[in-house]
This record gives structure tokens, sequence and C-alpha cells, in this order.
């Protein structure tokens, strides 16, 4: 059954070499016939591609050691859950499953795709076929899934214990979904390039696609903060690690796209600008692949390391760079603007400004990373970055967008007046130095956090007065009562509103950020019965006495769980529990911490050390001196929130619905929602 | 008792004399100059003891300070402040022990990484390829903005607002937007 899915994958390889060439091919020369059979053959490789994936799963739910991948990264205790996430918990695993999610979109697309962008449908389909190949290509000749060993053992060495966790289930895939999902509107801006079509269409096609691939960038990274936040055990969630930052450029370049596309469909502007940031984010998913399984940077991340994939991905991102460059260069004279810039004052404005801050921190974040390459080739000596450098150079960066997250929604298209300005940010600016003046009274003294709280309460005003005032018109106008008419409002244009919520999800997840400058931090050694006490920012006192400590043998491993009784302010707040994890097959272990999570903050018990660990094992000290470590984290559950509110908002903006009404279908009597989004709306010609 | 009464006559005739009060004077003075010195030797001293031994708030501060600008080097890829292991805790200890002795930031990292190797570096220095680090983001930000400028002022400077192609647009849609914007404005107001 296992030889199938290896069968499968050589022919669904050749099946998408032979479909990239028709697919070009058929464009060029015009012949339909070809065009239809590499879109075939697109579906063919997606159903080869679940058989061969499906291969690997059935090869680890039946304990099949005698292929190196299964061998590697499964053993016969591991949970059956684990053992179909086996599929992309390595590296040969993950790049079947990349080409599996890539084949599942590019389907999605050819089917969407059948009756429409007939003249863009060649070259999507050879693009994404091309890829497909590269992918398959790789996993056959350099990473095989289906390599046999010359023995079969009797058991495997187990899935590194912290892959063993939730997050690190859905957090690859979440990721792998947005960096393929990428590869769509790639392939439309490749096809508008050799079609020379380059008006909007691309990019009114690929909207959603976009939209999608930015949502699962997004939780992807999100997801592995929560992952890094509960299983790595030092009470962090970002490190700007090269492997982080590889996830985060992508992010970076394909949020300013997502911006500075609207200028395109609003003012026929910025053409050159947004095929190079989508080419950009394609290429830097491609990078961010070859920089996590080189490990040609020092990294926590400790995935496979394998030059000769390196080297592959490397080719094929210098292929890529090169025809993306040539492309561009040979359509340079169709980028030519509809509309002029009237002023710097004005939305376009601050969308460019925003761009401008996007491309600095994903230049500034790549700089970073390769810093430690560069310097060595430069000098000879490895240079260091750390996250210090990386908090220096982007914090100031971050607070810039916080600030245009308000500005831009609302500043006027074309050329903004002192009227609109006044109109528009007097609350705002109001209600962000009251917010201002109250924290410094409390006693807030830290630069950015203050910064970032007077901010986000303006970026914040701004989007509930836009919500307001909509809703407000909407309901007097139109007789409704306010939720009605806050719901219809949010249904009337919803990548307009749901763009909203997502900028208010982001003022929250900052302002989880900021709290990071008052966290506070203790250790002790304890006996049991014994108690530490540590102050939380917000004025509480944690009390936490260290009860007792156990140990037990659970599937794959063996348990030591210490628990803690917390008492907040004198009163009893339940028990915590933080364990250590022996991992029997892989001989690791592994730290759980305790959360107890409350809607402002954190109490994170880290299991730092016990003195007698065998002794407890084996029963003999059932009273060990135990050192724990607990920090409080003020507002790291704003960041899960705002996450939250961000997908949320994404969602809406996906959400299938009618297209905001245009100009041309305005009656004579102006409705209320058009005279709402007028000035949003109506320059569309 | 005739000898003793005569020394002390000798002894008040010596004191009396003019030449023998300015000796005695400037003994005294001596004594005196002496005292303080030993007075301000001591003062010295125990201003430069109490200089090395810092409050203990001062010392975790700069100690804190110094382990987040190391990478640990006994954790691939992670600082030392986060950093489990017991040698890392070791380490900490070291640096703790370096603070509560009065060396500052700059003093406590360079010597860790004099032992240890420069490459636990976590913030570039600012001089040297250090610098390099640095300059990217003040170059990129002037650069974009050079350029952004550039662009605005060259797309300003042609005068044209308006109705490039095909989707520009019209006298008729101009004037229809402005009646509405005019509206919206006028809702708003009323509201």
């Amino acid at each position: 059954m296992t030889q199938i899915g290896e069968v499968a994958l050589w022919v669904a390889f050749i099946l998408a070499l032979w479909g990239g060439v028709l697919a070009f091919a058929g464009g060029r020369r015009g012949r339909g016939t070809w065009v239809l059979s590499a879109e075939r053959s697109v579906y063919a490789v997606f159903g080869l591609l679940i058989v061969s994936s499906g291969a690997i799963i059935a090869a680890f739910v039946r304990n099949e050691y005698g292929y190196k991948y299964v061998a590697g990264y499964s053993n016969r205790e591991l949970s059956l859950f684990y053992k179909i996430t086996g599929l992309w918990a390595g590296q040969t695993g993950s790049l079947v499953f990349w080409a599996l999610l890539l084949a599942l979109f590019s389907s999605i697309v050819v089917w969407q795709n059948r009756r429409k962008n007939r003249e863009f449908m060649p070259y999507v389909s050879g693009t994404l076929l091309v890829v497909l190949a590269f992918f398959m290509g790789v996993v056959l000749f350099a990473s095989n899934p289906f390599q046999l060993m010359d023995f079969t053992p009797a058991d495997g060495r187990g899935l590194n214990p912290q892959l063993q966790n939730y997050w690190m289930t859905i957090h690859p895939p979440t990721l792998y979904l947005g960096f393929t999902a990428f590869t769509v509107p790639f392939a439309f801006a490749v096809a508008a390039l050799i079609s020379g079509r380059l008006d909007t269409r691309w990019i009114t096609t690929t909207r959603r696609w976009t939209l999608l691939a930015w949502f699962f960038l997004t939780n992807g990274i999100i997801f592995g903060m929560m992952w890094a936040y509960v299983e790595l055990g030092w009470g962090g969630y970002w490190f700007w690690d090269p492997v982080e930052n590889a996830s985060l450029l992508p992010w970076l370049t394909g949020t300013a796209f997502l911006h500075s596309v609207m200028i395109q469909e609003k003012r026929g502007m910025l053409k050159m600008w947004n095929v190079l940031l989508i080419l950009g984010t394609f290429l830097l998913s491609i990078f961010a692949t070859f920089l996590t399984r080189s490990g040609l940077i020092e990294s926590v991340h400790s995935f496979a390391q394998n030059l000769t994939i390196s080297w592959i991905f490397l080719g094929f991102l210098s292929f890529l760079v090169i025809v993306s460059a040539a492309l561009v260069w040979w359509r340079r004279d169709a980028f030519e603007p509809e509309n002029r810039l009237e002023s710097a004052v004005s939305r376009e404005g601050a969308f460019l400004l925003n761009n401008l801050v996007f491309i600095a921190a994903m230049l500034t974040v790549l700089w970073g990373t390769m810093f430690p390459l560069i310097s060595e080739g430069i000098t000879g000596t490895k240079i260091t970055v750390g996250p210090p450098f990386f908090n220096r150079v982007n914090i100031p960066l971050g607070l810039l967008l916080l600030g245009l997250l308000g500005i831009g929604p609302v500043i006027a298209w074309r050329k903004a007046t002192g009227r609109n300005l006044v109109r528009n940010f007097t609350t705002p600016v109001g209600v962000a130095l009251a917010v201002g003046a109250v924290l410094w009274l409390s006693g807030v003294r830290h630069t950015y956090a203050l910064l970032t709280f007077v901010l986000g309460a303006f970026t914040m005003t701004t989007i509930v007065v836009e919500f307001w005032k909509g809703t407000r018109s909407r309901a007097r106008i139109e007789g409704e009562g306010l939720p009605v008419a806050f719901v219809h409002l949010m249904q009337r244009n919803r990548r307009r509103h749901g763009g909203y919520v997502v900028h208010a999800g982001f003022v929250v997840m900052f302002m989880g950020f900021a709290g990071a400058a008052y966290d506070t931090e203790e250790q002790m050694s304890l006996r049991p019965g014994e108690q530490m006490k540590i102050a939380s920012p917000f004025g509480h006192t944690y009390t936490l006495t260290y009860q007792a400590m156990s140990a037990y043998p659970a599937t794959n491993m063996t348990k030591v769980i210490a628990s803690v009784n917390v008492a907040k302010d004198g009163r009893p707040a339940g028990v915590l529990t933080a364990e250590k994890r022996s991992y029997r097959q892989r001989e690791e272990v592994a730290s759980e911490v305790g959360i107890r999570r409350a809607w402002n903050e954190d109490l994170y018990l880290i299991l730092a050390g016990i003195d007698d660990i065998n002794g407890v094992v084996q029963g003999t000290n059932p009273r060990p001196i135990v050192t724990f470590k607990v920090l409080v984290q003020p507002l790291v559950p704003w960041i899960w929130v705002g996450g939250l509110i961000m997908a949320i908002g994404t969602l809406v903006a996906l959400w299938p619905g009618a297209e905001p009404a245009r100009p041309a279908a305005v009656k004579p009597k102006l409705r209320v929602e058009k005279m709402v989004d007028a000035d949003a709306e109506l320059v569309e010609a | 008792m005739d000898v003793i009464e005569t020394v002390r006559r000798a002894r008040a005739e010596r004191m009396n004399s003019p030449l023998e009060n300015r000796e005695v004077r400037l003994r005294g003075r001596v004594r005196r100059a002496g005292i303080l010195l030993v007075v301000l030797a001591a003062i010295v001293t125990a201003s430069a003891s109490a200089a090395a031994q810092v409050s203990p708030a001062q010392a975790q501060e700069t100690a804190d300070e110094a382990i987040g600008r190391l990478r640990s080097p006994f954790c691939p890829g992670l600082m030392l402040e986060v950093c489990p292991t017991t040698t890392a805790e070791a380490l900490r200890d070291s640096v703790r022990g370096m603070a509560a002795q009065g060396q500052g930031v700059k003093q406590i990292v360079e010597g860790v990484l004099a032992r240890h190797g420069e490459e636990w570096r976590a913030v570039p220095k600012r001089s040297g390829a250090g610098l390099l680090a640095w300059l990217v983001l003040p170059f990129v930000l002037l650069g974009g903005s050079v350029v952004v400028w550039t662009r605005v002022r060259a797309m300003r400077g042609q005068g044209q607002v308006y109705a490039v192609g095909g989707a520009g647009v019209t006298d008729e849609e101009r004037a229809r937007l402005d009646a509405a914007l005019r509206e919206f404005d006028r809702v708003e107001d009323e509201a």
C-alpha cells in the first residue's frame, strides 16, 4: 500500500512537468486543447498527491518502521493523533504536505476559472504546475519519505517532545496554507505580466485568495507564538528566531500588498509596485522555506538541516528572481498609472507611507536575520544579532504603523482638506491625549508602552467613530434600530468593515505586546508547604504555596508534576501545576508550564529544577526541594484576543457577498449606505 | 626640689621667647594637618568602598541588562536570560556577582564575551562591522522616503490629475461625487 504512494508521487511529478509545459505552450500558441489538458493535469496531480500523502499517513498508523521517515518521527506508543500529524512532523513529509495543499488550491483555482479569465489561465496553470513540480522533484530526488532502511527496527525513534503539543499540530499546516495560498496571486501576477493585462483584473480576481493567504499566514504565526508560549517554557512568545523571522517576511510584504492594491483598484496607480510586492511575497515564502530547512543560521528550530535541499531551494529561488525580474522589465511600459497623486496628505499618501514602513520592517528583519552570514562573509567574523537588536529597530516602526492604522482608513482619497482632518481626527486625538494623561498620572513611564497605549487609543477611537457614524446615519435614515443598522452596515461593505475589525484586533494585540514592559519575575527553591510571593503590576500580590510532587507513567512518557496552591491578594485562586515529562523512547525531558489566565495578566509557573528527580520517579523522595520560576505577564491574553479579533475581521472581509454598488448604479436619490461609503467608493469608475 | 624648680623656670623662659612660641605653634599645625589628612584618607577610602558596594537593586538592574545583551553559549539560538540549563544559570549567577562587585553593564558584557567568544553578543556594536547592522534601517527609511518624495513630486509636477486612461472620472461623475460628498457632510453635520 505504501509503495503505491511513491508511484503516485512519481506519476504526479511527471504529470506536473508535462502539464506545465503544455500550459505555457498552449497559452503562447493559442491551443485550447493543450491548455485544457494542462488544467486536467492539475486535478490529476491533486488526486495523486492525496494518494501519496494517504500512503505516508498509513505507514505511520501501521507502524511501518522500515521507512526511514516513519522510524524517525514515530514510535509505537505515540498517540494516533500525533501519528497522523507525522505527515508534517519532519522535513520530507512536510514537503509532500506542502505540495498537497498547493495542489488543492491549484485545483480550486482551475475549477473557479474554468469559464472566466481564460487569457490568464494557461499561465496561471503553468506557473502553479511548475511550482508543484519543483516541490515534488525535491521530495523525489533529495528527500524521499518512501526511502526504506536496510533493516526494520522494532520501534521508531519517536516524535520530538516539543512537537507533541496541540498548537504544534496546527501551527505548521496553517503556516503552509498561507505560504501556498500566496502562490495563487503570484501565478496570476505572472499571467498578467505574460499576457500584458496589467489592469486591476488580476487583482480583483485574486482579492479573496490574497486575503485567504494572509488569514492563514497571520494565524499560522499566532499559533506558533502560542506554541512557544506554552511549550518552550521561558515565558516568551516571539523570539526573533531566524525561522520565526522567515515567516514574518512574507507577512510584511503581503500586508503591504493588501493595502497598496486598494490604491490600484480605486485610482489605477502603483501597478508595478503591486506586481513587485506579490512577486516578492511569494519569493520570500520560498526564501522562508529555504532558511527553515537549510540550517545555515543557528535557530531554536532544530528542524531538519539538509544542505542538498538548501542548494536546490536556492537554485529555484534564483530562477524565480531572474524570471520575475525579466517579466517586469519586459512589461515596464505597461505600468502607466491611470491617475496622478494629487496630495501627499491623502489616503494614497498614508498608504504609501504604510508601504514604506512595511518594506523597511521587512528589510531590517531580513538584514538582521542574514547578518551573521553577511558579516562572516565580509569580515570573517560572525556577528550575531539577537532579539534586543530587532526590538530596537522594529518597535519604532510598529508604533508608526499603529498611528497609520488610525489615519489611513479615514483620511480622504485624493486630497484631505483641513476640514476633513479636523472632522475626522479631533475626537481620536482628544481621546488619545486623555488616555495618555491618565496613564501618566497612574505612573506609566515606560516610553514605548505609553506611546503604544496613546496611539492605540487614537486608532481604536477612529475605528469606533467610523462604525458609530455609519450605524447612526443608517439607523436615522433607514429607520432601523442600532444593532440592525450595525449588521446591515457590516454587510454593506464587508471588505472595508472587516478591515476595520482587523485593525481593531491589531491594536489590541499591540497593547498586549506593550504589557511586556511590566513583566515581573521571581525564582525560589521551596520545600513542600513553603511559600513565595510575586507582585503584579496591577497591584495584586500572588502567593504560591508548594503543595506536593507526584510522578506517574503515562503513554509514551513519565510525568513528574508539582502542585502549587495560588492565592491572589490572600484569597484562594486555584491550583497550578508544572511538569517535567521524561519521554521514554527519545530519552528527552521536556517542561510543561502552568498558566493561570486572567483577562489582564497571566501567572506563569515554570518548574525550573528538582533536587532529586530520580528519587521522585522511584517514589523514595516524595518531598523534594523544587525550584520554581514564576512570572506575571501583564496583557499577554490581549495578544491572543487581538489575534482572534483579526481572524474574525478577515473572515468578515472574506465572506462572499455582494460587492459594494458602483457609482454608475447611484440613483438620483442617494441611499444612505452610498453616502456613508461615498468618500471611499464613488471614485471608482 | 631645686632641680625641678630650675627645669620649670627654664621651660617657662623658653615658652616665653618668641622663637620658641613659633616652633610650638608650627608643631601644632603639623599635627592638626596630619590628623586632617588621616581623616580625609579615611573618608576617601570609605567612599571608594561604598562605591564598590552598589545597592542590591542597582546590581540586579545592571545584571539584568547585561544578561539581556548576551546570547547563551549553552542553548543554540536562545538568549542567556531564558536558557534553562544549569550552566546558563551558573553564568547568570556569575554576571550577578560581577554586578554586585560594582562592574558596569559594558564591563560585564565584555568580560563574558572575552571568556566565551564574541559570537554570543546579542546586540551588535555600533562600531566596526557591527555598525553595518544598524545602518540598514535609516538607510532604507531615508532612501525610501527620497524615492517616494521624488515620485510624488514628479506626479504632481505633471499637473494632470485625472483621466489618463479609460478608468478616469468624467466631469459628470466628478459632479456627482462632489454632490454626494456634500450630502455626506450635511448628514454628518446634522447628526
